[in-house]
């Protein structure tokens, strides 16, 4: 069989971290996705799927991102090497195998971590047209940076997930990066 | 300008893609005896007011939902915007 070697969406053998200032910015190769499309008082894992803008999270750091109108994206850390579609459907049951599309393979997630709120700040005012208060804890948003579609998750205050496309991530990854030099 | 989505809030209008005049949403029944004229209408002719106009706007770049915006064509001034299913279903679409 033939012997395939995987690979980071930026293409290197192992996710990297870079640090620059009092920031870190990490490929988080770990993060399992599958999105959800039904009404809203399903409860995978016991999240709560949340409001329009807005993600929940449990203390595994499990989330639920709200996409759009009856879609929500379900994460998991550290489970992009399972079959994270099918644990959401085992989860779920039958009756919604056809509600759940697998997600992995088509985001790359970068986590940008900082010493202070106001540094996560100074980096979002400079790269989202958006106001602050609209990527507070707790906010998913999708909308763009320098003309690409990404999501922004805010699990914590000192940290920021940007969610794009696998097929730009090197452009994010270069973007996020001048950024953070700024 | 600033669009202001029902869900998300004011959103940047470079977030969105324009398709055009609202009445696109009353799609004309292809079974009724005048269908080619109505068609024809439907596809070809626009109002084209200088003014207050209903127009509908893609969030491509956000939570995809079509909305319906209502915008001053002289001003720019955007007056409103609902979700397009939204005034469909108010229309008694299912």
């Amino acid at each position: 069989m033939t012997d395939l070697i995987p690979i980071t969406a930026l293409g290197t053998a192992a996710a990297e971290t870079t640090r620059i200032g009092q920031y870190e910015l990490h490929e988080n190769t770990g993060l399992a996705l599958a999105s959800l499309s039904c009404a809203d008082d399903v409860k995978p894992f016991g999240l709560a799927l949340p409001e329009p803008g807005k993600m929940t999270q449990d203390p595994q750091r499990r989330s639920a991102i709200w996409m759009g109108q009856g879609l929500w994206l379900i994460a998991a850390q550290d489970q992009a090497d399972s079959d994270f579609a099918h644990s959401l459907g085992e989860e779920l049951g039958p009756t919604f195998a056809a509600k759940i599309t697998e997600q992995t393979d088509a985001w790359v997630a970068f986590d940008i971590k900082a010493t202070s709120e106001g540094d996560i700040q100074a980096v979002l005012e400079r790269l989202v047209n958006l106001p602050f208060s609209a990527t507070g804890p707790g906010c998913a948003v999708r909308t763009l940076v320098h003309h690409l579609s990404v999501f922004i998750l805010r699990p914590n205050r000192q940290e920021i997930t940007f969610l794009g496309l696998r097929s730009y991530a090197e452009s994010l990854h270069h973007v996020l990066e001048a950024s953070l030099r700024k | 300008m600033l669009i202001p989505h029902p869900l998300l809030g004011p959103r940047d209008a470079q977030e969105f893609t324009y398709l055009g005049d609202a009445s696109l949403l009353s799609r004309p029944d292809p079974d009724a005896p005048d269908a080619v004229d109505a068609f024809c209408d439907y596809v070809f002719l626009r109002d084209n007011p200088a003014g207050v106009h209903k127009e509908l706007w893609y969030h491509e770049q956000g939570d995809r939902s079509w909305l319906v915006v209502i915008r001053n064509t002289v001003t720019h001034e955007v007056l409103g915007a609902e979700l397009a299913t939204d005034v469909m279903r108010a229309k008694g679409a299912t």
